[in-house]
């Protein structure tokens, strides 16, 4: 996957949230729209859709293959993506980097070693700037590097200062009611930002790295031209109490890379004696010790040291970055709510709705559901409206998607693995209800009054909202023992399919946000979780909630930036 | 009501404070706008809008009479009685460790909305609980109903019934448990009366508030009549203004006169409709109303054009009181023509213009003013310092016309003294499928005094010409005109 690539999925994927939020209209055209490149693609794969979206629900790379498919189609229609522009620009931007570096180097170098025939070049000050610095510079941005953790909230003093900002009342004066959609996007930008951290990081270190590998060939090329056409004298000085001792033994040191194989290139204890430098009684310079002054006899040392200590470290952190951006990129996992979404519009939930539960063995076994005969995904989601039209006149050259993970998968247990039939079927009959069954791979959590609900009334909405095994449940925004103990239960579930039903009418409150950044926590990474937002009238019965209870709480939650939780009610027509 | 940013607890000068607190999202500050009459309450249908608590205050005479303290919402109630309960033994410390709990956190992150909504209540302030009926009872709900209980401050509980979905019925019983009185009231939909009714139940929460209480509702009453006496001054001023204005166009050698009256037709009723606008700009701004938007739909009375059928057929008089108006009209400018020729003609003028006026009035017609030319005695009367060749249109010589002005002008004073601040959707003028107008059912007798007020407003125009300074008379009868409809909005609401 190319940076580009997952910059353009981000951008339809934005655009899409933006069409969902526009109301049922907008959500009708995404599931026509889906609806109809998902067939070509399940044509193009020659699989049932709903193996293939189980495969999406486990492996990244199924994920991806699916993904980039969608995206292929997509760029025939939309050619105002910014992915590519954004390549060409990072591209530029690289060029220039490079001639900078180039033009920097240059001029540092030439400024240095400026020698008029007076004052030699001073080896101390030398090392110091052109590996000294650049080491130190190098090992403290690989410390920052090391320092950022992979997984949790969005982090980080800018992030957060952004954050404070979108809060202040002040900007109301500025931005008139639109503050919470300001905030919004906000959120957006920085959940985004923290998925793709690793991405945006080893980018940024890539470009400082090959702008430090230009710097330095402009140093080097200069130094070599400035010994081959130029007469430089080399000695070495400083204000500190270095003797000649402790001179060589610090040259000693830093030879020490290529002592074995070039060892004229060692600065001996007389070189480092004969060209100490000191201040005379008149203002001028002079060489402290008597006899033949080796002046020149420092350059190769000095090269060495710029290819080893300058060069050498730079060219390998920018081909490291390069390779660790790559594999940040093939890493992304596509896997947030948004995507989770998308992969429902076009494959049709292979779990109705809400996450796939990771069981490679379970895939193996599956029977495949049989599609109907035009190779067209059956859409079940309560999300989506399928229109049905032709199958591609051509078939299509058959694609392969992924059956196993490259990298280990970190898999739920085969135990806690729901039946292909329990997943992809709706059953006619109630299912008895697995209270106290030891956990599974699914979880229901109840929220506030909901936690009254009867067990059959629970496994009653499961159906509804397509989970006819509800799994074990959980109860929260009740009684605090008991969600704290609950909490407890989940975390040695390792379960990763948590729905969480939540009554129309509850607001996205801290105390909500807290609970739900604690599940996520709980759960193993990347922690998904569903929200259902039910409205229950006094028969029991429930219905889809009001639009705007829907936009509220995605929006409070974009605020947070946590694109890992999902919101959803029942059926297309959410009331007004 | 003005809006300052003073300390915590009790109102200004011991004034009584309310503070409207509750869980997030359920209609806090819809309740604030509208009591304080604020359509700058910061209100988003998005949770958490209202960041800081901010302070309305209530001023008359020079003093505060009582605060209003719109508050950010509960956040995290059940874990802040946790906290509360884990360090107290008795009802008797209760009030102690709530002071406690907001010292703890005075200057955390946790539970900064908590402290800043019980704060004002831990300096005796009145509490207002919100809560919204369109959802059901939580127990988040139950744990703010308890924390405000342990402050052991008094207070009363507001189910805001903004939405279509309602279970008040259920919030209720609940309700009782912890307040002593429970109100029901819809901020988007509540009238003057509403809101009066409102604040006399707020005097209930201490015996001692209720003296400035009833100061204040006196204040506001009093208020209240003299914004409507404004506004029948303004509009009083609008239909002045439109009855008695000239619009004039210079001619030149090789003016196309059939354009040029063209365009002065199009100019004095772009005039009339601006003198429309203003004044409902200004009667917006006498109720404290931000500009409010009123598109314009041709097909609805209420936001159709000031010239277009629509209006027309909507607003004024009836055909039959037309031409009742018509015939009193002509028979009036008929009589000038007896009395000229010293009683001669027997009152035949009288007659003559009685009956072509009623028969005007019945038949109708969507000119307004009549133009002139320069060479028309009338024009040069009503322009005398005007030289050359020019084309002149006005003043009003429709009798509909004044009845039009005054009903939509009524109407919209109607629509915007009812429009709660909270609202921040398209102004509604006028029921769309009832009736439209108001002056058809008024009392005879007020009619004729409207219809004498018009008819002095452009014969002084004839006279004098154009003017904006109203008739006190139509002053006066336009304030009945207004209580009228007052009235008959109330019993229409009441039936």
């Amino acid at each position: 996957m190319e940076l580009a690539d997952l910059v353009d999925l981000e951008a339809c994927l934005v655009a899409d949230e933006e069409a969902r939020r526009e109301g049922v209209e907008g959500r009708r055209s995404l599931a026509r729209r889906d609806a109809a490149i998902g067939r070509k693609i399940v044509g193009d794969h020659g699989e049932d859709a709903t193996v293939l979206r189980r495969r999406v629900g486990e492996l990244r790379a199924a994920r991806q293959a699916i993904a980039c498919d969608w995206l292929e189609e997509m760029r025939q229609t939309r050619k105002d993506l910014p992915g590519r522009r954004l390549s060409e620009g990072l591209d530029v931007a690289g060029f220039v980097l490079t001639l900078v570096g180039v033009l920097v180097g240059i001029g540092a170098a030439r400024a240095f070693l400026a020698y008029d025939g007076r004052e030699p070049v001073n080896v101390f000050g030398f090392l110091a700037l052109f590996c000294g610095l650049q080491v130190l510079l190098l090992l403290g941005t690989a410390w920052a590097l090391a320092g950022r953790g992979s997984r949790g909230p969005r982090t980080g003093r800018l992030t957060g200062a952004l954050a404070r900002l979108a809060r202040m009342p002040v900007l109301d004066r500025f931005v008139g009611g639109r503050r919470a959609q300001l905030e919004a996007g906000l959120g957006r930008a920085l959940g985004r930002r923290t998925l793709y951290r690793d991405v945006e990081q080893w980018l940024l270190f890539s470009h400082a790295q090959r702008f430090g590998t230009w710097f330095n060939l402009a140093v080097i090329a200069t130094f070599l031209y400035l010994l081959t056409f130029t007469d430089l004298a080399f000695g070495w000085s400083t204000t500190f109490s270095v003797d000649g001792d402790g001179f060589h033994r610090a040259t000693t040191i830093v030879s020490l890379p290529w002592a074995a194989f070039a060892s004229g290139a060692v600065p001996g204890q007389d070189l480092v004696e004969l060209t100490r430098w000191a201040r005379d009684g008149g203002g001028g310079w002079v060489v402290e010790s008597e006899g033949v002054r080796p002046v020149g006899a420092w350059w190769s040392f000095l090269l060495l040291a710029l290819l080893v200590w300058g060069l050498l470290p730079r060219a390998v952190a920018w081909l490291f970055a390069r390779r660790k951006l790559r594999a940040s990129l093939a890493g992304s996992a596509l896997d947030h709510a948004a995507f989770e979404r998308l992969f429902d519009r076009l494959l049709g939930g292979a779990t109705e709705v809400g996450w796939a539960t990771p069981d490679a063995e379970t895939v193996g076994r599956a029977a495949p559901r049989r599609t109907p005969a035009t190779g067209v995904p059956e859409h079940r989601s309560r999300t989506t409206t399928s229109v049905q039209e032709s199958p591609p006149a051509e078939p299509a050259p058959v694609r392969t998607l992924p059956v196993q993970e490259s990298a280990p998968v970190d898999a739920a247990p085969a135990a806690v693995a729901a039946t292909p039939e329990s997943v992809s079927e709706v059953p006619s009959e109630p299912v008895a209800p697995a209270i106290s069954a030891p956990p599974t791979g699914r979880t229901l959590v109840t929220w506030g009054r909901f936690c009254e609900l009867q067990d059959a009334e629970v496994s009653t909405i499961g159906r509804a909202i397509g989970q006819p095994d509800p799994g074990q449940r959980l109860r929260a925004g009740d009684d605090l023992r008991v969600e704290e103990e609950d909490l407890q239960r989940l975390s040695g579930a390792r379960t990763d399919d948590v729905q969480v039903l939540v009554e129309s009418g509850v607001q996205p409150t801290r105390e909500v946000l807290r609970y739900l950044e604690r599940l996520r926590e709980t759960l193993p990474p990347p922690g998904r979780v569903t929200v259902w937002l039910l409205a229950r009238d006094e028969s029991g019965d429930v219905a889809a909630c009001p639009a705007h209870e829907l936009e509220q709480w995605q929006m409070r939650l974009d605020v947070e930036g946590d694109l890992y939780v999902r919101i959803e009610t029942l059926g297309e027509e959410a009331t007004s | 009501m003005t809006e300052s940013s003073g300390s915590a607890g009790s109102g200004a000068a011991g004034a009584p404070l309310f503070v409207v607190v509750g869980n997030v999202n359920q209609g806090k500050s819809s309740i604030v706008a509208t009591l304080a009459e604020d359509p700058t309450v910061p209100i988003d249908r998005f949770p958490g809008t209202t960041i800081e608590a901010g302070r309305y205050e209530f001023r008359a005479g020079g003093r505060t009479l009582f605060t209003l303290m719109d508050t950010p919402g509960f956040q995290e109630p059940r874990q802040a009685l946790a906290w509360m309960q884990e360090r107290s033994s008795s009802a008797e410390d209760r009030h102690d460790t709530v002071a406690a709990f907001v010292a703890a956190h005075e200057h955390g992150d946790r539970y900064a909305d908590e402290v800043r909504l019980l704060r004002p209540i831990l300096d005796g302030a009145g509490i207002i609980y919100v809560v919204d009926a369109s959802s059901r009872f939580q127990p988040a709900n139950e744990a703010e109903m308890e924390i405000l209980r342990w402050t052991g401050c008094p207070g009363l509980a507001l189910i805001n019934r903004t939405h279509e979905r309602d279970f008040a019925y259920d919030w209720n019983p609940v309700l009782n448990q912890f307040f002593g009185a429970v109100i029901a009231f819809d901020a988007h939909q509540a009238t003057f009366e509403d809101r009066l009714e409102l604040l006399r139940a707020f005097r209930a929460i201490r015996q001692d508030w209720r003296a400035p209480m009833d100061q204040a509702l006196d204040a506001m009453g009093r208020d209240w009549s003299e914004r409507r006496q404004q506004a029948a001054r303004l509009i009083a001023r609008q239909v002045t203004t439109t009855l008695t204005h000239v619009e004039r166009v210079r001619l030149t050698d090789g003016s196309d006169e059939e354009r040029i009256s063209q365009s002065l037709e199009q100019r004095y009723r772009e005039h009339l409709r601006k003198v429309e606008v203003e004044a409902r700009q200004e009667i917006e701004g006498l109720y404290r109303h931000r500009q409010l938007e009123i598109e314009l739909d041709p097909l609805d009375p209420n936001r159709a054009d000031l010239f277009s059928e629509t209006a027309w057929r909507a607003f004024g008089l009836t055909r039959m009181q037309l031409a009742k108006s018509g015939a009193i009209w002509g028979a009036a400018a008929g009589s000038v023509i007896d009395l000229a020729v010293g009683g001669l003609s027997f009152f035949a003028g009288a007659a003559i213009g009685g009956l072509s006026g009623g028969l005007a009035g019945w038949l109708g017609g969507s000119s307004v003013g009549r133009a002139w030319s320069e060479q028309s005695a009338v024009a040069r009367q009503l322009l005398p310092g005007e030289h050359g060749r020019f084309r002149a249109m006005g003043p009003v010589n429709a009798p509909a016309f004044a009845w039009i002005l005054l009903d939509r002008a009524a109407l919209h004073v109607l629509a915007v003294s009812e429009r709660a601040h909270a609202r921040s959707d398209r102004l509604e003028v006028g029921a769309k499928d009832g009736p439209q107008g108001i002056v058809t059912r008024l009392d005879p007798a007020l009619r004729k005094r409207l219809d004498q007020c018009f008819r002095r407003a452009i014969k002084r125009a004839l006279d004098k010409g154009p003017t904006s300074t109203p008739d006190e008379k139509l002053v006066a009868a336009i304030d009945e005109v207004l209580v009228v409809a007052v009235q008959t909005r109330s019993d229409a609401a009441d039936t």
